[in-house]
């Protein structure tokens, strides 16, 4: 039967089969976020004071109210949006939540003693608060009533605001923990990293870029010996956008990023060209510069002989590298229990070793399903972009994809002593505002995508 | 488009699954090896709330015990290891996270520790231990323990038939309640309060060498002097020559290390390329205390122990039984102590002179061997006589 008007996700049948799953089995898949944070929060409380503390099920209500509500809004107004992504982003965001609970600094508001309601740590509340906010951009996004060509249009004036932001970090950047890289701009609490921002504001630009000038991209304009190349004139802006944000982030030292943006730029250019020697250029590129950086810079260099030999030096610069994996080693394959092994061990374990405590925790069988998320997360996001209308929509769907993916890989690479360690976040996993508030911004952009199929 | 987003969708999936496999690798193929890293500081938690079974004296007095601290969550907390009689601390020994185990503690590490069952394993309960059991007769070691004073030396008494010790005192002792805090200072002392010469302190025989030529006579068949106790030791070993000696002080086994639960020291033979003389002959208290219970019986040297009840033991047989008997009749008497006191000299301990008492008792019906060494004294039986008659008379009660 076909009923006419009925919303835009009625034209197509075959995308009611694929994208529309039964309301009662979309249900389910919104509790079990909600469950498996029940459980996690009960666990924690159990294990920490010996009895359940209903106050510590707080973070787990604003979940539920978060996911509830998101899903409630966008069964209202987006009715033919993705139906797996809000489950995969409320699971991950709630194993973030009870990471948080369990890994970082127990500091508490209020202080020791003050009943139940106030016994929540600082940087749980914090992270309850980015949630919140996160959802609500969210929202916003894809509730925002018109295509992405607001996005596209102002290409140069995104990625300039997200640099001079970076750039201003350099001048009057800060870390909230009062040591190590100045990445964040703010003061009294309230801090934003603008590397997160630029990220996602990058994808936008080169997705606006790549779909302007994909066919004059493919044609063969300059030929240097046996090497053929677009015309410099085309392909120059888009480097120099990308090697001025390139050289911000390693002039602040913000290696993990400055990896990403590398990664996630071939792969954009792969995706619009098609282009095998592009990304094999790049990856050439890229252990020339870890070749110049590891001699030139003692920062690089430390890390790659960490990674390269950490027994040498187990208690001293490989302290870091080593407690992860004697935590994935202590995890085993059915893990300690959340709340029973000690991955606090690990300095700084809940932003750049969250992988690591879920490994001894959660054990293998844990760490996999974790991997098994992030790899339906990218799934659905290459699966959007496959079904996007307009060229810019499936670049910056298989952007967002591949940033997800390649991010989580280079974490859980790192904390596993596959690739040397840096620094950035499990997303929706980690502790961190601007991280999380990026990655909900993205998924939100997902599942406008995904209202929008062909 | 379409080729190329599936093509780098294969790409990162595959990442995942390098992901997935580096995960097997580390928490499964190199997990044990990994997790039995002594940096890793889960063992430390561990090990500090394994429940340890209680040391007991023969009678049941507790010598060590452990007392969980309560958490703050109410559940399995870190536990304190205490020591209620500190003045045993070499039989008794310590258990320190720092400096490992000694004494006892070590001794008897794997029943104290006990093993931790998969299911408690993974219900996260602590490690529990059983309750270890010493031949230590606790009210006898407390008057040993009194009647050597402040003085440095060693007590050990074993009962003939089984093996078992039933007093081993050293002194100077320390504190194992505080041996992390006073470990620096106890390593440095110049007394050695962490030896045990009981068990490792090689004394030299001085007077008592007499003894050991008297078995070697005896036991070579050669007639001995009528007066034994008071020929000069060159003339009574004259027959039995500078080699028969060392064969003797061989056949007695001084010059390994006793077999025991705790370490022990070898004796030291004289040389006599180097001007050594018969009384130079060294060996520890608890050696002594075997040959003195192998004159009382019939030529065995028991096999010392500390558990209780003594495990089986085959004794080596050291002399014959008449030799035993032929002893026991030159041995002097000390009412219902029979037992030879002596003094080494200077020159043969190499610093101080020393007091030995070695014998035996009841006298007419051998029950307990007991080996005094009183350093810094060449009082000779009017200093370790005493000492010997007041432990023993605590045994026997």
């Amino acid at each position: 039967m076909v009923h006419n008007g009925a919303g835009p996700g009625m034209r197509n049948t075959q995308h009611r089969v694929i994208g529309h799953l039964l309301p009662s089995t979309y249900s389910l898949l919104l509790i079990l976020p909600v469950l498996f944070a029940t459980i996690a929060f009960v666990q924690l409380s159990l294990v920490e004071t010996g009895r359940l503390m209903l106050g510590r099920l707080i973070p787990v209500g604003v979940l539920a109210l978060c996911l509830g509500g998101g899903a409630w809004a966008l069964r209202r107004w987006r009715p033919s949006h993705d139906r797996l992504l809000l489950p995969l982003v409320g699971l991950l965001s709630g194993l973030g939540l009870a990471e948080v609970a369990r890994l970082a600094p127990n500091l508490t508001l209020g202080g020791a003693g003050e009943g139940p309601w106030l016994v929540l740590p600082t940087f749980l509340v914090r992270q309850m608060v980015w949630l919140v906010l996160g959802t609500l951009v969210l929202l916003a996004v894809v509730l925002i009533p018109e295509d992405l060509r607001w996005l596209r249009r102002y290409r140069y004036t995104w990625l300039f605001t997200g640099l001079a932001l970076l750039a201003m970090t350099l001048v009057i950047g800060v870390n909230p923990s009062g040591f190590g890289a100045r990445l964040w701009l703010g003061a009294r609490g309230v801090y934003f990293q603008p590397s997160e921002l630029l990220k996602l504001l990058l994808l936008v630009f080169l997705a606006s870029y790549l779909e302007d000038r994909r066919q004059v991209l493919l044609d063969v304009e300059a030929r240097i010996g046996r090497w053929q190349m677009p015309h410099p004139a085309y392909l120059g802006p888009m480097l120099l956008m990308w090697g001025f944000s390139m050289l911000l982030l390693i002039w602040q030292r913000d290696l993990g990023a400055a990896l990403l943006f590398f990664g996630v730029f071939l792969a954009m250019l792969y995706v619009a060209t098609g282009q095998g020697r592009y990304v094999l250029t790049g990856l050439a590129l890229l252990v020339v510069a870890g070749i110049v950086g590891y001699r030139l810079f003692d920062h690089v260099a430390l890390r790659v002989d960490a990674w390269w030999n950490p027994w040498q030096e187990a208690s001293g610069r490989s302290f870091q590298i080593v407690q992860s994996l004697l935590a994935f080693a202590s995890g085993g394959v059915l893990g300690q229990g959340l709340g029973q092994g000690l991955p606090t061990a690990i300095p700084v374990v809940h932003t750049d070793f969250v992988f690591a405590a879920i490994g001894e925790e959660y054990g293998l069988l844990g760490a996999l399903a974790v991997i098994a998320l992030f790899a339906l997360l990218v799934g659905r996001a290459f699966h959007i972009a496959l079904g996007a209308r307009r060229g810019f929509d499936q670049l910056l769907a298989a952007g967002i994809g591949a940033l997800f993916g390649l991010q989580s890989l280079v974490i859980m690479a790192g904390t596993l002593r596959v690739i040397p360690l840096t620094g950035v976040t499990l997303p929706f996993v980690s502790y961190g505002g601007s991280s999380l508030l990026t990655s909900m911004t993205m998924a939100g952009l997902l599942l406008h995508i995904s209202c929008h199929r062909r | 488009m379409t080729h190329n987003i599936q093509r780098l969708a294969q790409f990162i999936l595959f990442g995942f699954a390098l992901i997935a496999a580096s995960l097997l690798y580390w928490q499964v193929a190199r997990a044990p090896g990994l997790a039995a890293r002594e940096d890793n500081p889960r063992l430390v938690q561990a090990e500090l709330r394994v429940r340890r079974g209680r040391l007991l004296d023969r009678n049941g007095e507790v010598l060590a015990y452990s007392d969980p601290q309560p958490d703050p969550s109410g559940l399995d907390g870190v536990v304190q290891r205490h020591y209620p009689e500190p003045d045993a601390s070499h039989t008794v020994g310590y258990y320190s996270l720092r400096y490992g185990t000694g004494g006892a503690e070590a001794a008897f590490d794997n029943t104290l520790r006990g093993q931790l069952a998969p299911l408690d394993r993974l219900l996260h309960r602590p490690q529990a231990g059983y309750d270890a059991r010493l031949s230590i007769d606790m009210a006898a070691q407390r008057v040993a323990d009194q009647a050597l004073g402040d003085r440095r030396g060693a007590i050990v008494v074993l009962d003939t038939d089984t093996g078992e010790v039933m007093v081993l005192v050293s002194h100077p002792a320390y504190d194992p309640n505080t041996l992390d805090e006073d470990w620096d200072v106890l390593a440095l002392d110049p007394d050695a309060p962490l030896l045990n010469r009981a068990t490792q302190g090689v004394y030299a025989l001085g007077d008592l060498a007499r003894l050991v030529g008297l078995t070697g006579l005896l036991s070579a068949g050669i007639t001995t002097p009528p007066d034994p106790l008071t020929t000069s030791l060159d003339k009574m070993l004259a027959p039995l020559s500078r080699s028969g000696y060392l064969a003797t002080a061989r056949q007695l086994g001084f010059d390994g290390a006793p077999p025991f639960d705790l370490p022990t020291g070898p004796g030291l033979l004289p040389d006599f390329q180097d001007q050594g003389t018969p009384r130079d002959l060294a060996v520890t208290p608890l050696h002594m205390a075997r040959l003195a219970a192998a004159i009382a019986g019939d030529g065995h040297m028991p096999v010392p122990t500390l558990a209780y009840p003594a495990p089986p033991a085959d004794p080596d047989r050291s002399f014959a039984p008449d030799v035993a008997a032929s002893l026991q009749v030159v041995t002097p008497h000390f009412d219902a102590l029979a037992g030879w006191a002596g003094v080494a000299t200077p020159q043969e301990t190499g610093d101080q002179p020393l007091s030995w008492f070695v014998g035996y008792a009841p006298a007419d019906d051998p029950r307990f061997a007991i080996a005094v060494v009183v350093e810094g004294s060449d009082g000779g039986a009017d200093v370790s006589l005493p000492i010997a008659r007041q432990t023993l008379a605590a045994i026997k009660e």
